[in-house]
């Protein structure tokens, strides 16, 4: 089975101005034929929320990495725990960030997650589907990795890639919520489309100027996108 | 992960590759309205698409929502025309400020007599020839307070992705009708409660408990107007801390909300 594979991330206006680092964190790496990805978005009105972003992606990629076949439901705790660790050098209020992931197996197997902000877009045997759950408030007030787990607000999802076109699509918040809402399916296919003719640098280029060059007017938060397609029968 | 790798640039070779792409082309030769073959870095790129097309066109928007007190006690010592001067100046201020990081959008709710939206939810610097209030009626404040939670929850005017709206309310009297349920409603409902508060009491005769239970940002506590100046003030404080907001590095976080020291030269009288 082939997948093509292609992520970035991209410092927002508003951080460019200040000279501050990127918030968001990513991850892609490929593993044992299939792909490791995760994307988290350090919550802005804490002060070290780019480490908690960058710990949160090494986190997850480390476990994912380890993880049986099917990834159970301890497997969330545990990257809490971890989590926790890693970034004993702050505190998990200052660390604060959002995590989504997902693992694509040689098989085409998938298992992802998500905990706050952002958007999980998967689509197994054809049939697209919006994992992240409606917002019920505004924008930035949302749930994190920070001092403790809290197993239900997690939103997770199991599937297997059958077609070509089929993956899965994480992005932060700084990309989601200037999404149009109706057209999720569209922009998952166009992704799709764009990315499978690009090997993964010209990809990842690509990628990169599309953030940098948003059209949404005022636009300032940094931008993550990390998609895995299957390209073949 | 080399697996994975070589796997992925062996398919991104050939797929990327133009000369693959071509030999699923139709074999027949191309009609004759059909334009000259581009060259590769032409056609290549007609056929990718951009990302730009999904995104929004319009900005974040961080709304402020008025809820202003019209009833025939505030026509009384210049209230209503400081009020009105008050507004106009605000919305001028954030039509000039509101281009930084958000969509500044001003709605106004009055109650005096019956409670009306006097203004829907506009950008500010689309807010054209501002109707000015005019003090009559009894006090409607339950009527006002359900509009607002009806338009805080609507997430057709105030969509998901929205900074943390403002509310504002403002009065001189008791409220006349049954207020305890609606406020109630606003305070508890899982959208509206969201939203940052702040209340100014105007005059004497103002039910200050009732604006205290209102006013939810641990940045403003209450504000008492004692006379006409202490409204301009106070929309100036509004105004400061708004535009300061957008201009933030995350405009959901409350920004300091100082109210600016009165102009000792101004002559005027309290409210009595």
């Amino acid at each position: 089975m082939r997948f093509i594979a292609c992520g970035a991330s991209v410092i927002g206006p508003r951080h460019v101005d200040l000279h501050e680092p990127n918030q968001d964190a990513m991850t892609l790496a490929g593993w044992r034929g299939g792909w490791i990805a995760a994307v988290a978005d350090g919550l802005g009105s804490r002060a070290h929320s780019d480490i908690g972003s960058r710990c949160a992606c090494q986190v997850a990629r480390r476990i994912l990495r380890a993880a049986p076949s099917t990834i159970d439901p301890a497997t969330l705790p545990l990257i809490h725990q971890k989590w926790l660790e890693a970034i004993e050098s702050t505190t998990p209020r200052d660390a604060a960030t959002t995590l989504l992931f997902g693992r694509v197996t040689v098989e085409g197997d998938v298992h992802a997650a998500q905990l706050g902000d952002g958007l999980l877009l998967v689509r197994c045997a054809g049939e697209f589907c919006r994992v992240t759950p409606d917002r019920t408030a505004y924008g930035n007030q949302t749930w994190a990795l920070e001092t403790t787990h809290v197993q239900d607000k997690w939103s997770t999802k199991q599937g297997r890639l059958t077609e070509p076109g089929d993956g899965l699509v994480l992005m932060t918040d700084g990309v989601a919520d200037d999404l149009e809402p109706a057209q999720l399916a569209d922009f998952f296919d166009a992704l799709y489309q764009d990315l499978s003719t690009r090997n993964r640098r010209r990809g990842r280029r690509w990628l990169q100027s599309e953030l940098n060059d948003w059209a949404t007017p005022l636009h300032s938060d940094d931008k993550t996108l990390v998609a895995i397609f299957r390209t073949s029968k | 992960m080399g697996f994975a790798k070589y796997q992925e640039d062996i398919v991104s070779r050939y797929v990327g590759d133009f000369a693959m792409l071509t030999n699923n082309a139709p074999v027949s030769p191309p009609k004759a309205q059909t334009p000259p073959p581009q060259n590769h870095s032409e056609q290549r790129k007609k056929k990718m698409s951009s990302l730009k097309k999904f995104a929004v066109a319009t900005p974040r928007p961080l709304p402020v929502i008025v809820l202003a007190d019209a009833s025939g006690s505030m026509g009384e010592n210049g209230k209503i025309e400081a009020l009105n001067a008050s507004i106009k100046e605000m919305v001028a201020t954030f039509s000039k400020e509101s281009r930084l990081r958000a969509e500044i959008q001003v709605g106004l709710i009055t109650f005096g007599g019956k409670a009306q939206m006097h203004l829907p939810l506009v950008a500010a610097h689309s807010v054209t020839g501002f109707a000015e209030l005019n003090a009559e009626g009894v006090t409607p404040m339950g009527a006002a307070f359900d509009l607002a939670r009806q338009l805080l929850e609507d997430k057709d005017r105030i969509p998901s992705r929205a900074y943390r709206p403002v509310l504002i309310l403002l009065s001189d009297g008791q409220p006349t009708d049954d207020w305890e349920v609606p406020f109630k409603a606003l305070c508890e409902s899982e959208r509206a409660q969201k939203a940052t508060r702040l209340a100014m009491a105007i005059g004497p005769d103002a039910d200050e408990a009732m604006l205290k239970d209102f006013a939810n940002d641990a940045e403003a506590p209450i504000f008492k107007a004692h006379n006409a100046r202490d409204i301009h003030r106070f929309f100036r404080a509004v105004t400061m801390s708004v535009t300061t907001r957008t201009a933030s590095q995350n405009p959901d976080l409350p920004a300091a909300f100082v109210v600016p020291p009165p102009d000792d030269d101004a002559l005027d009288l309290d409210f009595q």
